[in-house]
């Protein structure tokens, strides 16, 4: 199983890492990407399983992001851990395709929940 | 909207009850307790802001401490214990990430009241900064385990 962190931030990629292995996934690869051109690139190499990306981030939002993966047929879990904890965002990920949403803060437990339905 | 009234008392109760949410969710704290909240903000200071936009209404949400306070903070943040170190630059964008998680914390508590705000990026800040004719500004202190936490807000327009 292979996880693509997206996010901007290299201490938010560093948290959701520890956050996973908390959580229990620890025989998880995990990959990382700085921002939506990364991320599309790294998903062409890397062919991850699940996809946890940030919203706000420099050029591309992970919403522009996601869109884009799915208009081009990409299938794999894709999941929000963002500061962005509104019932607005939640509905606008849901509806381009995200099957969960983490919310900062997050703790361990929030990760194990969400991720656990769809990592084994 | 609600009928609560939208006063800078109010946005600084919002500021607080997010910056406690994040002591303890965020750093793990075991204490946050409020030191102080006043009007304005401190004539010169280090830490990051991220702006919240409304159509109606525009506000910054910010977090500063002391230059060593900031280790300390990225430390607890990134669970790194006595005697590991940190770069300047991981300090920096943890600080700009703990504004980042504030300033969603307060999206979402002023949602119902004031809906539609955008969340801005966070930008690192150090030295002093004038607060616009027209906009409120005010702040929190927080003892956050014994170290002295600034939260800001700035707020224009009819919010």
């Amino acid at each position: 199983m292979k996880i693509l962190i997206v996010d901007d931030s290299k201490t938010m990629r560093m948290l959701v890492k520890r956050g996973l292995r908390q959580a229990g996934f620890t025989s998880c690869e995990v990959v990382e990407a700085e921002c939506g051109a990364d991320a599309i690139a790294s998903i062409e190499k890397q062919k991850p399983d699940v996809v946890l990306c940030d919203w706000n981030m420099p050029g591309m939002t992970g919403l522009e992001l996601l869109q884009q993966l799915r208009s081009q047929g990409f299938q794999s879990t894709f999941g929000f851990v963002t500061s962005e904890g509104t019932p607005e965002m939640r509905s606008l990920a849901e509806k381009a395709g995200a099957q969960f949403y983490v919310a900062k803060p997050f703790t361990h437990e929030d990760l194990r929940r969400e991720l656990g339905r769809f990592v084994a | 909207m609600t009928e609560a009234p939208v006063t800078l008392d109010w946005w600084l109760d919002q500021l607080q009850d997010s910056g406690r949410e994040l002591a303890v969710v965020c750093l793990n704290a075991a204490r946050c307790e409020c030191r102080e909240r006043s009007q304005g903000w401190p004539k010169s200071f280090a830490g990051s802001c991220v702006a919240l936009v409304g159509d109606k209404c525009a506000a910054e949400i910010g977090i500063c401490t002391e230059t060593a306070s900031s280790d300390r903070l990225a430390m607890m943040m990134l669970g790194f214990g006595e005697g590991e170190e940190l770069d300047e630059e991981t300090v920096g964008d943890a600080i700009c990430e703990l504004a980042n998680i504030l300033a969603g914390l307060v999206k979402t508590r002023v949602a119902a009241t004031i809906p539609g705000f955008r969340l801005g990026l966070p930008v690192f800040f150090r030295g002093s900064m004038a607060v616009p004719a027209g906009s409120e500004s005010g702040s929190v202190l927080l003892d956050v385990d014994g170290i002295a936490v600034r939260l800001l807000v700035l707020r224009s327009g009819s919010g």
